[in-house]
């Protein structure tokens, strides 16, 4: 069994750029039907993530300028991610720590896509089986 | 008929029907058939490859056999969710023990297509079916191994049309299709997509 994070099991990302205003991260989560952003620095690391729910609370609801402000000033940061080819476990860990239901995955560092919790939770349960109390 | 679901969502039973449900299924080729008839060619055989792939596990020996004791345990399954309006919970078991017997040859075949076509994921929701309409009063839950084979023959030709009419989408693209009617300045955002898996694209281009 192979215990390892790999391509196969990941999901699409839907991502943009630090420097984009809130008002084009609105447009890409509308127009991808998404309730949440990864943002990326100019060598597609991932730096912080957005939710829908943020820039209710954050922008709308504060009542700030969507078309001024940019990702980096509202986005949730630091963001937890795991190295493809890492062990499962510790996506496990970092999801449960952080109370996430999916996690960027990266290879060298840049954005390659999504690990959601149904696909690890499955893995874990393939990985215990058979495994005595 | 396979299952009471065909009343609202009927699956295809001859290359007519086929054809029929591909063209509701996919406006664009609707349309791409209206505005240039050569493409009802291209399409008849494209139905008729697909009905060609997949039919041997509709009308081949062993798929006649499994349907036919199939469709067996099933009027028992339905007997006995009557019988169990009556109060006899202890008939009704009965009922459904008799109809699990029957439908052990159809899930057999059921793991049997799955390794021959790689579609696991049907068939999975095929026996996760079988398990559910053992229950009392929920036979109705099984819908039969010939209609997740019905369903593959739709999404195959439909892919492939729309592949040969360029009008194949992927998600981001539907999506953003079907919000244009709704919002202002909706694009495709396929440039803050990162694509890993391409799920039912992949499936049918190795079984193409």
């Amino acid at each position: 069994m192979n215990k390892m994070i790999n391509k196969e099991e990941l999901q699409d990302a839907v991502f943009c750029k630090e420097k984009d205003t809130i008002l084009e991260v609105s447009k890409i989560l509308r127009d991808t039907q998404s309730r949440h952003i990864i943002i990326v620095n100019e060598n597609l690391k991932p730096v912080g993530i957005i939710s829908t729910v943020d820039i209710n609370n954050r922008v709308v609801a504060e009542g700030k300028n969507a078309s001024s402000l940019k990702a980096l000033d509202i986005m949730t940061k630091p963001i937890e991610t795991v190295e493809l080819d890492s062990d499962y476990n510790e996506a496990y860990r970092k999801m449960i720590g952080k109370g996430t239901y999916s996690i960027p995955v990266t290879k060298d560092g840049k954005l390659i896509g999504l690990l959601g919790f149904n696909q690890l939770f499955s893995k874990i349960s393939e990985k215990n089986k058979g495994v005595k109390k | 008929m396979k299952s009471l679901r065909d009343l609202v969502n009927k699956m295809p039973e001859s290359k007519e029907d086929l054809e029929n449900i591909v063209r509701r299924y996919s406006p664009n080729i609707d349309e791409a058939i209206k505005s240039n008839p050569e493409y009802k060619k291209v399409l008849d055989d494209l139905v008729d490859d697909s009905f060609d792939r997949y039919s041997k596990y509709i009308d081949g020996k062993m798929g006649k056999a499994t349907r036919a004791i199939s469709a067996a345990g099933h009027a028992v399954g339905y007997a006995s969710d009557a019988w169990l309006a009556t109060g006899d919970i202890v008939g009704s078991l009965g009922g459904k023990f008799l109809n699990f017997l029957a439908q052990i040859p159809e899930k057999s075949y059921s793991i049997a297509y799955a390794i021959k076509t790689g579609n696991y994921i049907d068939s999975l929701q095929n026996i996760l079916e079988g398990v559910v309409s053992y229950l009392p009063g929920l036979t109705i839950a099984d819908e039969g191994l010939s209609r997740i084979i019905q369903k593959r023959m739709i999404k195959d030709v439909t892919y492939k049309m729309e592949k040969k009419l360029g009008k194949y989408q992927v998600w981001h693209e539907r999506t953003a299709e079907k919000n244009k009617d709704h919002y202002t300045d909706v694009k495709d955002r396929k440039d803050n997509v990162i694509r890993v898996n391409f799920g039912d694209e992949e499936e049918l281009e190795q079984a193409a």
